[in-house]
């Protein structure tokens, strides 16, 4: 259950992309057709006509599993490696996919001080990531601190789901 | 309390600061008399009863009524209230009792809806004729208001009345820090979906980005000269501290390797920075240098000490450390000694922003369930809740403002 719960990225390429939004799904069909685009991601026209994907063809979800820290620590667990290896390898096999790195910490400490250890999270993802043979620049990091919960209990329970990595996919 | 009228013609501010910080001191009684109005709008009384709140907040006065018990008032006050359209006028004097002599009489002006900015001018004033110290009634309080998933930047006036919207861009904006000359207020923004340092001019609400530039930009602090700020960024994951100017020009790097340098308050001589660093394997609080040399560690007890706020007296440092159970406020002095805890150890405690005379301290607290922004004075006595609908964080105390 732990680990369902910790599955956060669902993404579709729709209208959303590009906008910072949290959740996006990914429609094979147009990750497949350079015909619909042609460019680079980043140079995607701002207003793509919003496409839904037809509900008779099947959906392939990008799934990107959180992965957590211990308290005040930045460093990867085994459980950790484990499953920024798994992330590694389906970024390997979508070449197309470009993520955001979203470092969290739990609500003790300070604002500032959480912003920076928010960074080095995702950056020691990032890092990880690049290590296991994904291109840098299709890896950019975010520190949230602990601005964005995703549990709001004030007990260990909590702060071991907020200290957490998250990814989002940009694209 | 004739000696303390005699003593409170002015005297240097550091004796009045010694001298409120001594065991034996003693507020200076004072009435407030009569406060009439023409026509009888009902504002000459929510103006003495915001006179009355000032002068007890300030620390250095009680306000004395008839039939109190014990020495009578040293001091009193008569005011006339006058509203003409929508004009307004407060005339006002202070004399002292036993020779009725005046020590000042002055009028204020406003526009009708300004009445409490008017009680707030004369406790200032009375503050200053009194205790040779400029009071904090006139100054006012940036924080962040945390709704739903939007973080916003408030500004209130420092009794937690009257506040008003800085920003509303339904994104995050956090920890501002006031321009020594109260006008502008820089903070961070993820506005352009990037913690960027956004700089905002309170009157006209302009609000522009000072980098270009990805990455983390937080904790503002601005020199007192105002030529200056102070900031963490950060490059490859790694957080250190920045110089750059009020445009966003960087002037030098501060800090490098690879621990985290963030949280930086200047000492009000401008020559030094209290900054977080966790280069000794927790965050703990070190000094240096204006240009970056001379670092020393500052805190050595407790395993976590964060979010240094140098007082504009120069004489503490408050700071947060974490202890069983929560996060409490500390003051130290600048050579490390005199550790003092201020808060009482209930909840959490976070961000102390010291008032323009040092006198008083603001800082978030769950103390009471929610974040709310609570005040005390430097040694943790006389707090008092400023806000009270939860998610209020970050406070920072404006520098005296002539409003």
């Amino acid at each position: 259950m732990r680990m369902l719960r910790g599955l956060v990225i669902v993404l579709i390429a729709s209208v959303f992309w590009g906008c910072g939004r949290r959740t996006a799904r990914i429609d094979e069909t147009l990750m497949e057709q350079p015909a619909v685009s042609p460019e680079p991601a980043r140079e995607r026209p701002v207003e793509p006509a919003p496409v839904k994907p037809p509900a008779d063809r099947p959906v392939r979800e990008l799934v990107f599993e959180n992965v957590h820290f211990g308290f005040d620590r930045h460093d990867l667990t085994d459980t950790a490696r484990e499953i920024l290896t798994r992330h590694a390898r389906t970024l390997r096999e979508n070449p197309q996919v470009r993520i955001r790195v979203e470092g969290h910490c739990d609500e003790r400490g300070t604002i500032e001080y959480n912003l920076a250890l928010g960074e080095r999270r995702a950056n020691s993802v990032r890092m990880y990531l690049i290590n296991l043979g994904v291109d840098a620049s299709r890896i950019t990091t975010i520190s949230y601190g602990k601005e964005r919960p995703l549990d709001t209990r004030h007990n260990e329970e909590a702060w071991a789901r907020n200290r957490r990595a998250g990814f989002v996919i940009v694209k | 309390m004739g000696m303390m009228i005699g003593t409170a013609s002015l005297p240097g501010q550091q004796d009045v600061y010694m001298r409120i910080r001594s065991e034996g001191f003693r507020p200076i009684l004072i009435e407030l008399k009569s406060f009439t109005e023409d026509p009888a709008t009902g504002q000459a009384g929510l103006i003495r009863e915001t006179v009355a709140a000032d002068l007890e907040n300030s620390g250095f006065f009680y306000v004395w009524e008839p039939g109190t018990a014990g020495p009578a008032a040293a001091v009193y006050v008569e005011a006339g209230f006058t509203v003409r359209g929508t004009q307004m006028s407060l005339s006002a004097s202070l004399r002292e009792t036993a020779t009725r002599q005046t020590v000042f009489e002055k009028r204020y002006e406003g526009e009708t809806g300004g009445e409490r900015l008017l009680a707030h001018r004369l406790a200032d004033d009375i503050v200053l004729h009194l205790v040779g110290d400029y009071g904090v009634a006139t100054t006012r309080i940036a924080f962040t208001s945390r709704r739903n998933v939007s973080s916003e930047i408030r500004v209130m006036d420092y009794d937690g009345k009257d506040i008003r919207a800085v920003t509303a861009n339904g994104s995050l904006n956090l920890s501002p820090a006031w321009s020594p000359d109260g006008r502008r207020l820089l903070f961070t923004t993820y506005v352009h979906e990037n913690p960027d340092l956004a700089l905002v001019e309170l009157e006209s609400g302009d609000m522009r980005i000072l980098n270009r530039r990805k990455g983390l930009h937080s904790a503002p602090a601005w020199s007192p000269d105002g030529r200056r700020i102070a900031f963490a960024m950060t490059e490859a994951g790694n957080t250190d501290l920045y110089l750059c100017d009020p445009d966003g020009r960087l002037i030098r790097r501060l800090t490098s390797g690879p621990a985290i340098d963030s949280s930086p308050s200047w000492s009000p001589d401008g020559r030094e920075i209290a900054f977080t660093s966790d280069r000794s394997g927790s965050p703990q609080v070190y000094l240096m240098s204006a240009d970056g040399g001379n670092v020393r560690r500052l805190t050595y007890t407790g395993s976590y000490n964060d979010s240094p706020s140098w007082s504009p007296r120069g004489d503490l440092i408050a700071y947060v450390s974490r202890e069983t159970g929560g996060f409490q406020i500390y003051t130290i002095d600048p050579a490390g000694e005199n550790v003092r805890r201020i808060t009482d150890g209930r909840g959490y405690h976070e961000d102390p922003s010291w008032s323009p005379g040092g006198f008083h301290l603001v800082y978030a607290s769950n103390r009471d369930g929610r974040w709310d922004i609570y005040m005390s004075a430097w040694d943790g006595s006389r707090t008092r809740r400023l806000t009270f609908s939860g998610g209020n964080v970050c406070p920072s105390w404006s520098p005296s403002i002539n409003r």
